[in-house]
């Protein structure tokens, strides 16, 4: 699992790490069942602090993309995500309203947002599916 | 008793230090807490090097007092010394000596070294056993004093400015170091660095000093979280910056400028309104920017 | 500062003011007091038999067993005799020092270096070059001209020294050579600088060479031709030192003993810190100096034959600079400051006691071996030519041997003992009090004998001597029992260590005061001599080491 953090951006790192684990989900290079490294070994691997990856985890734990296994270590969970479609769409409807005001900054309609939206979908499928 | 029951790592309270009229450190309040990294950052005369000192002892508290894992170092040299895993920035091991015997020699102070684990990070930073110390180059200096501070696994990691002037290959070697030791149960880390970026990847917790006393202090995230960055563009172009209470430092000019504040942030958007400003976007600062807001404001 | 000159000029006094504001001192000094000295000692310089009829009235006044009073007039009478010359000597050495230009880098804090940054700036390598050996040669002959013509010359005997100043002149060229060509090999350099100032003083082949004037020239020209060459190659890093494996340090570093693989305890590793650190350097140089007149010896007899049997003066000065090696290393390397070792050590879980033991158990290994090598060399003397001379300087008796080669040991090791305390203190000031202290001393002895020419204060005086060292004493142990029990306050020593101390003194002591209560019961200088014995033997010094190396530790 290559990751990569970037300090001095604004975005914390820990919500950079789990962004890019659930990007790599969401793309099909982590599939479920897959195991995470441990937090030692990824804290290694990006020099981080060991505490930092803790949280990034227990956010995708939290969020039902990872799930731990009696101790033995952390793997991706089912899509079948444990969390009921109400409170999946309440995430995800936060971050619609940003990416809106975003669009409205810069002169972008609704319309050719939603355009963009299904263009970038089809480009990150995975090829199996249609 | 081998480890002490103390709380904290390092504990000082009210720690002041002149040197002849100039104040270098003014009532320093600080708490390292066990098992956590945590960084310490200032400018350069802020008072980094002379707090490290009155933890190894090295200089004696003149008011208010310093504790390391609950020993005095000034009384208690040795329980200080034995615990603390120590490299500076001015690479003073004997040029003399050899880097086998230097392992050698330190290996006799400390009852916990571990040759095993010794041997394997002169194999790691590749140092040659039989070279002297006074031919090796920068790098390989801090290597040699970064593997006599970590082969007894001390409980306290304490490295001044470790990265000065190295290459990014042993900056990485140390920040591996820092990041080891913390994920072995109860170890604890304090190094000062100028490298924000550094301090924000692995520091749990930091302290930020600005002529001798400290202006910041807690977990990074939260001293993240507490900042914001606002852009703010005013209805006329300002030839300097404007006044706007709350705001720790504005940079910028013509219409737009840029605003680092602490907290309050309801505060500053209503003071820049009154300033003829509105806010057109908003972001986390980086530490680095942070840490010249706050050099900026204290230099007024 | 228009030019550069000036420029370079300006530096040269900045850094050295002090050292060349002494120096005139001195020359001043022995221009208008000198005179009266001698006068006062009814000592006349320009007389050639000045010196003779001197040690003439000393042997006469000695009578048998040690004196007091004609002791203090010799020491005086040394000070006439050599004075001038010594502070000659010494003027025109640190001249010449001063113009080669070297300082002391603080990078690597232990070579003379020629400073980088003149070569970065805008100075041709020939104007830097002519600067400093018009400059140095003026300087030499100012300073020489001085000391020849405003100081009256002893003309008792022909010191070298004064013959020629050309010599010196030639001198300054070899020594500026030597430091500018070989400042890529220091240790070459020293080794050379050292075989020059020692032809130059010691060795009576001098004056052969100073006679013959195509010699010296060509010797002058050499030095100036060197220095013009090293100096330009040092600029452009085209010397480089040695850049094949040096065959001494690999076999040096192979057959070396390796010490134990891992140390019992701090102590045992604190102990081969301090000998590998400076112990192990000192007794290797005290060996090597001791073996080199032999070796020369060696080499003489192979090429000119089996019969070489060396002068009784010669062999008189050789015995003279063997004793004088021991305590000569020992008093230099007490006096080096504390360099950036110490603030590596007290960053190590290291007590002070275990530090200050550490360094005077080397110091008493290195004064040991050092001694032992000097005897070695000296009992192979009567081999080499005639002993006769030196027997009829010092005519010791051999039971006093007892006392006096452990009291040399005693007073090698004492030089680093006593001055622990200084050195530790983190003050470089501090570090060279005891030449200060030897000043005064000398001084001392040298009032003393002028005030002893009225017969009526010295029969008062006299009696006063084993008083006066009483109190001495006293004021030591009173001294002493304040700093140890500062050091107990304070939680500096452990009470342990204390009594080690105080056992160790009681033991010197003792093994000195026996040997002499039994050789000296007959004489009326026992009790003198028993307390100047208890005197010299440290004790008030070392119990301040704890506390001014703790000062120094916890600023």
């Amino acid at each position: 699992m290559q990751l990569h953090v970037s300090t001095g951006d604004g975005v914390p790192i820990y919500w950079q790490i789990a962004n890019q684990v659930k990007y790599l989900v969401a793309s099909g290079r982590l599939a479920p069942g897959d195991e995470i490294p441990p937090i030692r070994v990824l804290a290694h691997q990006l020099l981080v602090n060991p505490n930092t990856v803790a949280r990034a985890y227990l956010e995708l734990e939290r969020e039902g993309v990872v799930h731990k296994r009696h101790g033995s270590g952390t793997y991706i969970s089912d899509t079948g995500s444990p969390l009921a479609r109400k409170e999946r769409l309440k995430i995800l409807s936060e971050r619609v309203d940003a990416l809106l005001a975003e669009a409205r900054h810069l002169h972008v309609e609704p319309l050719e947002l939603l355009r963009l939206i299904k263009e970038r979908s089809q480009s990150i499928q995975p090829k199996e599916d249609k | 008793m081998n480890t002490s029951a103390a709380p904290h790592a390092v504990e000082t309270a009210g720690l002041c230090r002149k040197f002849g009229s100039k104040l270098a450190l003014n009532q320093v309040s600080l708490q390292v807490r066990r098992g956590r990294v945590f960084g310490l950052v200032g400018a350069n005369g802020a008072g980094k090097t002379t707090l490290i000192k009155h933890l190894l002892g090295r200089l004696k508290a003149q008011s208010g007092s310093v504790r390391v894992f609950g020993f005095d170092p000034v009384a208690d040299p040795v329980a200080v010394l034995s615990r603390i895993g120590y490299l500076s920035e001015n690479r003073d091991l004997p040029g003399w000596m050899r880097v086998d015997e230097l392992l050698r020699y330190t290996a006799a102070f400390y009852p916990k070294w571990d040759p095993a684990y010794a041997e394997e990070l002169r194999r790691q930073f590749g140092l040659e056993p039989r070279a002297k110390i006074k031919t090796l180059s920068r790098g390989e200096n801090a290597k040699a004093g970064l593997l006599i501070a970590l082969a007894y696994r001390p409980e306290l990691l304490l490295l001044d400015e470790p990265s000065s002037g190295l290459d990014p290959v042993v900056r990485r070697d140390i920040l591996e170091a820092i990041i080891r030791t913390v994920a072995d149960e109860g170890r604890t880390v304090l190094f000062s660095s100028h490298l924000l970026e550094e301090v924000e990847r692995v520091a749990d917790d930091m302290a930020m000093m600005f002529n001798g006393r400290v202006v910041l202090a807690g977990p990074v995230d939260e001293v993240k979280e507490n900042h914001h960055r606002l852009v703010l563009r005013f209805d006329s172009p300002q030839s300097s910056a404007p006044k706007v209470p709350g705001v720790l430092s504005l940079t910028g000019g013509g219409q737009e400028w840029t605003a680092i504040c602490n907290g309050k942030r309801d505060e500053a958007v209503a003071a820049a309104a009154r300033a003829g400003g509105r806010v057109v976007a908003e972001g986390s600062p980086s530490l680095d920017e942070i840490f010249v807001a706050w050099a900026g404001a204290k230099s007024e | 500062m228009h030019t550069p000159a000036a420029a370079l000029t300006w530096e040269l006094w900045r850094r050295h003011r002090t050292r060349l504001l002494a120096i005139v001192g001195l020359v001043l000094g022995f221009a208008l007091v000198y005179p009266s000295l001698c006068a006062r000692m009814g000592f006349n310089p320009s007389s050639p038999n000045a010196l003779d009829e001197f040690f003439r009235n000393f042997v006469a006044r000695k009578g048998s067993g040690l004196s007091l009073l004609p002791f203090l007039q010799l020491l005086y009478a040394m000070f006439l005799a050599g004075g001038p010359a010594l502070a000659m000597i010494l003027t025109l050495l640190l001249m010449t020092w001063m113009f080669t230009f070297t300082e002391f880098d603080p990078k690597t804090r232990e070579v003379m270096r020629f400073p980088a940054r003149l070569f970065t700036l805008p100075v041709s390598t020939p104007f830097l070059f002519w600067w400093l050996w018009l400059g140095g040669m003026a300087a030499m002959a100012m300073l020489y001209g001085s000391w020849v013509y405003f100081v009256p010359q002893p003309r008792f005997f022909e010191i070298e020294a004064y013959q020629n100043w050309f010599a010196w002149m030639t001198f300054l060229a070899l020594a500026q050579g030597l430091a500018w060509a070989l400042a890529a090999w220091p240790n070459t350099r020293m080794v050379l600088l050292l075989a020059l100032l020692f032809a130059l003083l010691i060795s009576p082949a001098w004056s052969d060479i100073t006679r013959s004037p195509i010699l010296l020239t060509s010797l002058f020209v050499l030095g100036s031709a060197l220095a013009r060459v090293g100096l330009q190659r040092m600029r452009h890093g085209q010397w480089q030192g040695w850049t094949w494996p040096r065959p001494f340090a690999t076999l040096f570093a192979r057959t070396e003993l390796r010490g134990p693989k891992r140390f019992a305890s701090p102590a045992q590793a604190q102990l081969w810190f301090e000998w590998r650190r400076s112990a192990r350097g000192l007794c290797f140089i005290a060996a090597v100096l001791a073996a080199m007149p032999l070796v020369l010896y060696l080499v003489l007899r192979v090429v000119t034959g089996p019969r070489l049997f060396l002068r009784a003066d010669i062999i008189l000065s050789l015995a003279g600079y063997l004793v004088v090696i021991p305590l000569l290393l020992h008093f230099c390397f007490s006096l080096s400051p504390a360099r950036t070792d110490v603030s590596f050590l007290m960053l190590r879980p290291l007590t002070n006691g275990q530090m200050m033991m550490a360094m005077l158990k080397t110091a008493a290994i290195s004064a040991i071996f050092s001694w032992l090598v000097v005897w070695a060399a000296l009992a192979a003397l009567p081999a080499l030519g005639d002993f006769g001379e030196v027997k009829k300087a010092a005519p010791i008796p051999p039971q006093y041997l007892t006392i006096i080669l452990p009291g040399l040991i005693l007073v090698s090791w004492r030089f680093i003992a006593v001055n622990l305390c200084f050195v530790w203190s983190g003050g470089r000031q501090l570090a060279g009090l005891p030449v200060l202290m030897m000043v005064a001393l000398y001084a001392g002895a040298m009032a003393l004998s002028v005030l002893s020419r009225n017969p009526a204060f010295w029969n008062s005086f006299w009696p006063l001597v084993p008083r006066l060292l009483v109190c001495l004493i006293a004021a030591k142990f009173l001294l002493a029992f304040l700093a140890f029990r500062l050091c107990l306050k304070c939680g500096l020593l452990a009470p342990s260590a204390v009594l080690g101390y105080l056992a160790v003194w009681t033991l010197l002591a003792a093994a000195l005061l026996i040997p002499t209560a039994i050789l000296l019961h007959a004489t009326p200088r026992l009790v003198p001599g028993l307390l100047g014995i208890v005197l010299l033997i440290p004790l008030a010094r070392i119990g301040f080491c704890p506390i001014t190396l703790a000062w120094n530790r916890h600023k």
